[in-house]
C-alpha cells in the first residue's frame, strides 16, 4: 500500500443558531508513505477542524461531516467509536501546538506515557518505562530518568514539545499529525523540532501531516503543500514548485510575498483579514482581498483545475470558462 | 512548602495578639459599661460601694495596659475569667460548647462531601440534562432559603408530623441529622457550583484534547483529568469551610437548641457578657488561622504545583 | 414545536428568560404593596385582639391572625417594608462607601493603598456573618446598631472589587493617555475610572442584595437585629417559631414571603451577572 491517508471531497458544516455554515468545502488530500504533507493557512481557515475530522473528533451534534477518509487503504468508519479510539494515538498520533498546557498539570511525564500505553496495549510498568526512556533518548532529552518523574510545569516548552513527539512515537504510528508544532516555542527550538520531525520521517518512514500558518516551517519540511483559505484548498503543489514563479493562486503568491525578506525594505502583507464563515456569499471567498480580481470571480463555482500533474488550483483565472 | 507552613504557624501569634488587643480595647472604650452589666446580672443595687467592689473584683480598677496583660497572661492557660451572667468560668462554658459545635460541623462535613459529589457529578456529567436542571433548581433553592426557615420546616415535617426525628437537643445521633443538613446546605450549593463550572472549564482544556488524541477512553478522561482537576479547588476550600462551619452555626444552633458555641455567643451578646465574647473571638480567630493552614496543607498534598513550589 | 424552538433561540440570544420575568413581576408587586401598605392594610398590624386570635385565612384576614389576634397579612406588608428598606439602605451605602474607598485606594497607591488592602484582606478572611455579629456584640443589640454593623462588614467586599477593577483600568491605554496629556486627577478618576467600576459594582450589588436581606432576617431572628415592636420578617418568624406544631400558618407566611423575595433577587442578580460576563 503506497498511500496511507486519502481524504476525498471532505465537507464540514457546523450548525449554529439554526443556521449552517460551511467550514471545509471539497477538500481532498493524499499522503504517501514516508511523505510529509503541509497544510498552510491563516488562523481560522479550518486547518485544525480538518485534522480533527480525520480523527473523528468533532461533536456530531454540531457538525455535519461528508466525504470519505481512507487510512492505509481502509475507509475509516466514523460510527465505530472504539475503532476510532484505537487508531488515535496508535496508528495516527497528534502533537499539539501548546505543549505547556497540553499536559495535565497534576500528572507526571511518566503518567502520560503510561496512560497512552494503557489506552492501546497491555504493557507492564517496566516495559512502558523502558520504551519511554528509549524514545526520550532518541529525541535527545538529557537525563530521561529524571524527566519521567517530573511534572509538566517543571519542564520547558521545548522539552515538553519533544516529550509530546516521544509519546506520539510510542507505537510507531504510520501517520503523525503536527498541529502548529513550532508556533509556541522560540526560534532555536523551532529548528530543533523541525529537524527531529524530519529525522523521524526519514528513519521510521512515518508520514507527517504538518499543519501550520508558518510558511517557512512548512516549506522546509513538506514534500507537498496544500494552501487553505476559508475552508477551500485553493492550491496544492509540490514543495519544489512553491515560488513566485511556480505558484498560481493569488493567495499563495500573496503568502509568499509576505515572507520576511532581508533584501526588501518593507514587509509586504495581504490586505484585509480572512473572511468569516457568516460573511460568506457565493463565489470566490478571497475576492475582497485579491489583487487580480475580476467581476466574474463572484460567480465562480470554485471548482478544481489540474494545471499540471500534482498541481491543482481553484481560481477563476485558471479554471474559469 | 514546609517553610511556608511553619511561617504561617508562627504568624498565628501576632494575628491573635492583634485580635485580642482590638477586642479588649473596644470593650473597654465602648459606652456600655461592664460594671453595669455585672450589677444587673447579679441583681445588685447601683451604689458606690457595689461599683467599687465589682470594679475590684473584675480587675477594672487597674490601668488599661496592665488589665490587658493580666487578661493575656490568664488567656495563655485558657483562663478567660468568670462570666458576668453565670457562676461558671468562661472556659467551663466555651469548652463543652466548642466540642458540641465541632461535632455538628464535622457531621455537616459528611453531608457536604456526600451531597456535593452526588449532585456535582449528576449535573456535570451531562450539562443540560434533567439531572443538571434538578441540581440547578436545588442550588437556586439552597441559596434563597433561610436556614432558620428550613430548620423549622424540617422540624414540622420530620419531628411534628412524621415523628421520626427528635426536635431539639443533643441526646442521640438522630439529633445530628436535621441541624447538620441545614448547616451544610449553603456549602453544598457553593461547592456544586464550583465543581460544575470547573468541569465545564476542564472539558475545554488542552490536556483533555491531548488525552483524546492519544486515544484515552472517554471514561478515563472524565475520571482522571476532568474530575481530579475540578476537584482540586474544592479540596482547597474544604479546609477553610470547616472554619466557616464552626463559626456559622449560630442560627442553626438556636433553631435546634443545640448546646454549642452559636447559642452561647447569642446569649452572651444579648446579656453583654464580655468575658465570654472575648473568649469566643479569640477561639474563632484561632480556628480560622488553623483551618487556613489546614487547607494549605491539603492543597499541597493533592496539587504537585503547590507542593513543588511553582505557585504559593 | 416552532414555538419551543423560538424560545430556545431567544434564550441563546441573551434575551430575558421566563424565570427572570416572573421574578421581576413578583418583586414589583411585593415592593409596591409594601410601599403603599397603609392603603392596603385593613388592620393595624400592632393591634392586639385576643378574641380573634388564630383566625384561619379568610376574606377579612388574608393570611389569618397570630397568637395576639394581629392580622398576619398586614404585619407581613409592614415587615417587608422594614426588611427591604434596611437591606437596600445598608447595601446601597456599602456599595457607595466601598467603591469610593476602593477607587481612592487604587488611585492614590503606595502606602495608603497597601494599608487599606491589608485591612480588607484581614477582615475578609472572616465570614461577614461573624464580623457583623462581633460588631453587634461590641455595640450592643439594637436596630440602629445592626445597620451600622452590616455597613461596617459589607463595604469591605466592594472596596476590594472596586480597587481591583480600578487598578486594572488604571493600566488601560486610554487612562494612561489621559494622564500623560495632563488630565486633572479628579477628571481622570471620575471620567475614566469610575464608570467602568460602577457597572461592575451594580452587578455585584444585585448579587449581594438577596444575601443581605437574608442576613438581616437572620440577625433579627436571633434577637440581635431589628428589635420589637418594629415589624420585620426575621422578627415575625422568631415570634412564630414556637407555634409551628400548633399554628403552622402563622410561621408559614412570613417565611415563604422572605424566601420568595430572596429567590427573586437572586434570580435577577444571577441574570444580570451572566449578562455582564457575556459582554466582557
Amino acid at each position: 500500500m503506497d498511500i496511507i491517508l486519502d481524504v476525498s471531497d471532505l465537507n464540514l458544516k457546523v450548525h449554529y443558531d439554526d443556521k449552517e455554515f460551511n467550514i471545509i468545502t471539497d477538500a481532498s488530500i493524499s499522503l504517501k508513505k514516508g511523505e510529509v504533507a503541509g497544510i498552510i493557512g491563516e488562523s481560522g481557515c479550518g486547518k485544525s477542524v480538518f485534522w480533527k475530522s480525520i480523527l473523528g473528533m468533532l461533536d456530531e451534534s454540531k457538525w455535519t461531516i461528508e466525504g470519505r477518509v481512507s487510512f492505509d487503504g481502509n475507509e475509516i468508519n466514523y460510527t465505530d467509536e472504539s475503532a476510532l479510539r484505537s487508531i488515535r494515538g496508535k496508528d495516527i498520533s497528534v502533537i499539539l501546538q501548546d505543549p505547556m498546557s497540553s499536559f495535565d498539570p497534576i500528572f507526571t511525564i511518566e503518567d502520560h506515557f503510561r496512560e497512552t500505553a494503557a489506552a492501546h496495549a497491555i504493557m507492564s510498568k517496566d516495559e512502558v518505562r523502558k520504551r519511554a526512556l528509549e524514545l526520550l533518548t532518541r529525541l535527545y532529552i538529557d537525563e530521561p530518568e529524571n524527566v519521567l518523574s517530573m511534572y509538566p510545569f517543571q519542564c520547558s516548552g521545548g522539552m515538553l514539545q519533544r516529550i509530546m513527539i516521544a509519546i506520539a512515537m510510542m507505537f510507531n504510528p504510520r501517520l503523525l499529525i503536527a498541529d502548529e508544532p513550532t508556533t509556541s516555542v522560540d526560534m532555536t527550538i523551532q529548528q530543533e523540532i523541525l529537524s527531529m520531525l524530519k529525522e523521524l520521517n526519514t528513519d521510521s518512514k512515518t508520514g507527517i501531516l504538518f499543519v501550520s500558518h508558518d510558511l517557512k516551517a512548512v516549506e522546509s519540511i513538506a514534500h507537498n503543500i496544500y494552501v487553505m483559505y476559508a475552508g477551500y484548498i485553493v492550491e496544492s503543489l509540490p514543495a519544489s514548485m512553491l515560488s513566485k514563479e511556480g505558484a498560481l493562486h493569488p493567495y499563495t503568491i500573496g503568502l509568499l510575498g509576505s515572507r520576511p525578506d532581508f533584501t526588501k525594505n518593507r514587509l509586504v502583507t495581504i490586505e484585509g483579514s480572512p473572511i468569516r464563515p457568516d460573511e460568506r456569499k457565493g463565489g470566490c471567498p478571497f475576492f475582497k482581498r485579491c489583487e487580480r480580481k475580476n467581476p466574474d470571480c463572484q460567480n465562480y463555482d470554485m471548482h478544481l483545475t489540474e494545471v499540471l500533474p500534482g498541481h491543482t488550483v481553484r481560481c477563476f483565472l485558471y479554471g474559469g470558462r | 512548602m514546609k517553610k511556608y507552613i511553619i511561617k504561617q504557624l508562627i504568624m498565628i501569634i501576632p494575628t491573635l495578639l492583634i485580635v485580642t488587643l482590638i477586642s479588649f480595647l473596644l470593650i473597654r472604650l465602648l459606652p456600655s459599661d461592664a460594671v453595669d452589666t455585672f450589677l444587673t446580672a447579679h441583681h445588685l443595687k447601683r451604689t458606690d460601694d457595689n461599683i467599687a467592689l465589682v470594679k475590684n473584683q473584675l480587675g477594672l480598677d487597674k490601668p488599661l495596659p496592665l488589665q490587658y496583660l493580666i487578661w493575656l497572661k490568664n488567656a495563655l492557660v485558657f483562663d478567660f475569667g468568670k462570666s458576668y451572667t453565670s457562676t461558671q468560668t468562661v472556659s467551663e462554658m466555651i469548652g463543652p460548647a466548642f466540642i458540641s459545635t465541632l461535632q455538628l460541623a464535622l457531621f455537616s462535613m459528611i453531608w457536604i462531601v456526600g451531597l456535593t459529589l452526588l449532585l456535582g457529578l449528576l449535573s456535570a456529567k451531562k450539562p443540560g440534562s434533567a439531572g443538571d436542571h434538578f441540581v440547578r433548581f436545588f442550588s437556586m433553592f439552597g441559596t434563597a432559603v433561610p436556614s432558620f426557615v428550613l430548620g423549622y420546616f424540617l422540624i414540622r415535617i420530620f419531628a411534628v408530623q412524621l415523628k421520626i426525628l427528635p426536635v431539639s437537643g443533643k441526646s442521640s445521633l438522630l439529633n445530628f441529622l436535621m441541624p447538620s443538613f441545614c448547616l451544610a446546605l449553603l456549602h453544598v450549593v457553593y461547592f456544586i457550583k464550583m465543581i460544575r463550572n470547573g468541569m465545564i472549564e476542564q472539558r475545554q482544556s488542552p490536556y483533555v484534547l491531548y488525552a483524546k488524541v492519544r486515544g484515552v477512553p472517554e471514561k478515563r478522561i472524565f475520571n482522571t483529568h476532568v474530575l481530579k482537576n475540578s476537584l482540586l479547588p474544592v479540596v482547597n476550600t474544604l479546609g477553610i469551610s470547616i472554619g466557616r462551619l464552626i463559626a456559622g452555626t449560630v442560627i442553626v444552633e438556636n433553631v435546634f437548641a443545640w448546646p454549642g458555641l452559636g447559642r452561647l455567643i447569642t446569649r452572651a451578646i444579648l446579656s453583654r457578657d464580655y468575658p465570654v465574647i472575648q473568649g469566643y473571638i479569640l477561639l474563632i480567630a484561632l480556628v480560622f488561622c488553623l483551618t487556613n493552614i489546614l487547607s494549605d496543607i491539603f492543597s499541597a498534598i493533592i496539587d504537585p504545583r503547590i507542593r513543588l513550589g511553582e505557585k504559593k | 414545536m416552532r414555538l419551543i424552538k423560538n424560545k430556545i433561540k431567544r434564550k441563546k440570544d441573551g434575551r430575558m428568560p421566563v424565570s427572570v420575568k416572573i421574578s421581576i413581576i413578583v418583586l414589583a408587586v411585593i415592593i409596591t404593596a409594601s410601599l403603599i401598605s397603609p392603603l392596603i392594610a385593613r388592620h393595624d398590624p400592632t393591634k392586639v385582639d385576643l378574641l380573634n386570635k388564630f383566625q384561619p385565612c379568610c376574606g377579612e384576614y388574608w393570611f389569618g391572625t397570630d397568637d395576639y389576634g394581629r392580622c398576619t397579612f398586614c404585619k407581613v406588608l409592614y415587615a417587608i417594608r422594614t426588611s427591604l428598606g434596611i437591606a437596600l439602605l445598608t447595601e446601597g451605602l456599602s456599595v457607595v462607601i466601598g467603591t469610593l474607598i476602593g477607587i481612592f485606594s487604587a488611585y492614590i497607591g503606595g502606602k495608603v493603598d497597601y494599608v487599606i488592602n491589608l485591612i480588607c484582606e484581614a477582615l475578609l478572611s472572616f465570614p461577614s456573618l461573624i464580623l457583623t455579629m462581633v460588631i453587634v456584640a461590641f455595640l450592643g443589640a439594637s436596630t440602629q446598631n445592626i445597620i451600622i454593623a452590616m455597613l461596617m462588614s459589607n463595604w469591605i467586599w466592594y472596596a476590594r472589587i472596586a480597587r481591583g477593577m480600578a487598578l486594572s483600568l488604571k493600566e488601560r491605554k486610554y487612562v494612561q493617555a489621559a494622564e500623560i496629556s495632563g488630565g486633572k486627577a479628579h477628571t481622570i478618576v471620575f471620567r475614566h475610572i469610575t464608570p467602568g467600576v460602577v457597572t461592575q459594582m451594580i452587578a455585584q450589588f444585585t448579587l449581594a442584595i438577596g444575601n443581605t436581606i437574608l442576613g438581616l432576617a437572620g440577625f433579627s431572628f436571633l434577637g440581635i437585629g431589628v428589635q420589637r415592636p418594629i415589624p420585620e420578617l426575621g422578627v415575625m418568624i422568631s415570634d412564630a417559631c414556637g407555634l409551628i406544631s400548633t399554628n403552622f400558618m402563622v410561621f408559614f407566611w412570613p417565611s415563604i414571603v422572605l424566601f420568595i423575595i430572596v429567590l427573586g433577587f437572586n434570580i435577577i442578580g444571577d441574570y444580570i451577572n451572566s449578562f455582564f460576563q457575556k459582554t466582557e
